[in-house]
């Protein structure tokens, strides 16, 4: 029984998976060729425009299968769109109401982090950092299992040119 | 001239100071300077200072927070980041990876090979491709050394300052090996004040693209990392989670665009990547909450 139920999980999880894109509105953020197929040779249907909304579809690899507003389907590349932010419209107007400029604090590099952490969820708990350090010892893996884990999920090293990128 | 003179100075105080067992009201000079000295110059030492250096972080760290009590779990994401982490320049650091009990989308870096990622990241993680994102640009800044270098920075600007505040206030007795001692409340401060500030925007966009290269030679989908940018960014105005995340990272927009040139190269030389959607959600499904 728990043979059949383990796959039985595994598939209803990658349709979970797939379905999350299914409701993504997203926003075009430069103008961008919409192609039949997931590859730039493939042919071209037309073009979308900056700030034109978009559905999601699907992702594949560094692409999107996307509907436009007038209902056309095809391809974008995955970095032309961003995600639609639903809830900032409603945050603005909650900002608004509350006579507040913003709710959230801009991105900006500067911060709060494991601070900030402490503040909201950790409270003032000192935790035993030592205790919890040989727990953290505990989960290293031996490299078989990883070569053993890297096997089952059919994953295989990739050469790629040294310093093909600046690090 | 006078940050050399401070430079000076300070190297002068490490030298007189370090084990000598001097004590200014209750306070062991030694100790504190000794702290700081570990990190002032371990850039320019070895490998084993910095693991040791990462271990004293971690376990600052985790003096503040919790881990998830998921064994599973735990050891799931260990076995993606030890892939990863074969896939680097050093994969023979003692790898850790460690998932923190914290709602907040996060995760983060020590020196030495340690790498935290929270529950509240795992939430807003789709399959193991993007985990593997997450956790590579993790190895990239410990394999840049950008905490390290940030520690050492901080020391060569505070320490000086606090050594000599200590020696005119006194503030504190010194309860020796607790964690509240002086040079080891000196150390989780300095520990603390960095990862509440995060890196430079360019160690960020160092290690976006580096990790994007280990993703791809690990043989995983290298749009991971960008998906999972593209999720935060589209929840980045309605979840106070996520002010954590933003203000310790650069704009996601400005973090997509440098990326996007690595992308479309890796496009040309990968030929095999894999997503595992159905094995990231069956490990990770409803990990053990703190609160509930």
């Amino acid at each position: 029984m728990n043979t059949l139920l383990a796959p039985a999980l595994v598939v209803l999880c990658s349709l979970f998976s797939l379905s999350c894109w299914a409701a993504q509105a997203a926003i075009v953020v430069r103008d961008s060729p919409l192609y039949l197929d997931a590859n730039q040779r493939s042919t071209q249907l037309g073009e979308l425009s900056k700030d034109a909304q978009v559905i999601l579809l699907l992702r594949q690899g560094g692409w999107y299968k996307v509907e436009s507003v007038d209902k056309q389907v095809g391809w974008l590349r995955m970095l032309s769109v961003r995600f639609a932010r639903e809830a900032e419209t409603h945050s603005e107007s909650l900002a608004k109401l509350l006579g507040a400029s913003n709710l959230a604090a801009p991105a900006s590099g500067v911060a709060t982090g494991v601070r900030g952490a402490t503040a909201q969820a950790l409270a003032d708990d000192e935790q035993d950092g030592e205790a919890q350090l040989q727990q953290v010892d505990s989960y290293v893996p031996s490299l078989e299992r990883v070569s053993q884990f890297a096997a089952e999920g059919e994953l295989s090293s990739q050469t790629l040119p040294a310093k093909q990128v600046e690090d | 001239m006078n940050q050399t003179f401070k430079i000076c100075a300070l190297a002068s105080l490490l030298w007189l100071f370090n084990g000598c067992g001097v004590t200014v009201q209750g306070i062991d000079l030694g100790r504190v300077v000794g702290a700081g000295s570990k990190i002032f110059d371990v850039g320019e030492k070895s490998q084993e200072q910095e693991i040791e250096i990462g271990r004293d972080t971690a376990e600052a760290l985790l003096s503040k927070t919790m881990l998830v009590a998921d064994d599973q779990l735990q050891q799931y994401v260990n076995r993606v980041g030890y892939w990863l982490a074969q896939h680097s320049d050093r994969p023979g650091l003692p790898w850790h990876f460690v998932v923190l009990n914290n709602s907040a989308a996060n995760a983060f870096a020590a020196p030495g090979g340690y790498v935290f990622i929270t529950t509240g990241m795992l939430a807003k993680v789709y399959n193991e491709a993007e985990l593997a994102g997450v956790l590579a640009h993790e190895i990239a800044h410990v394999i840049q050394k950008h905490h390290l270098a940030a520690l050492q920075g901080q020391s060569r600007k505070g320490l000086l300052g606090d050594v000599l505040v200590l020696a005119q206030q006194g503030r504190k007795r010194d309860e020796e090996r607790s964690r509240s001692s002086g040079a080891t409340a000196h150390f989780d401060d300095m520990v603390l004040d960095l990862y509440g500030r995060g890196l430079n925007r360019e160690d960020e966009y160092r290690a976006d693209a580096l990790g994007a290269q280990i993703v791809a030679r690990a043989g995983y989908d290298h749009y991971g990392f960008s998906s999972v940018l593209q999720t935060l960014g589209g929840r980045e105005q309605d979840e106070a989670d996520m002010t954590l995340f933003l203000k310790t990272h650069p704009p996601i927009d400005d973090r997509l665009q440098q990326l996007e040139a690595v992308l479309l190269l890796l496009d040309e030389q990968v030929t095999s990547s894999r997503v595992l959607a159905g094995r990231y959600i069956s490990h990770s499904r409803a990990p053990v909450s703190h609160d509930s």
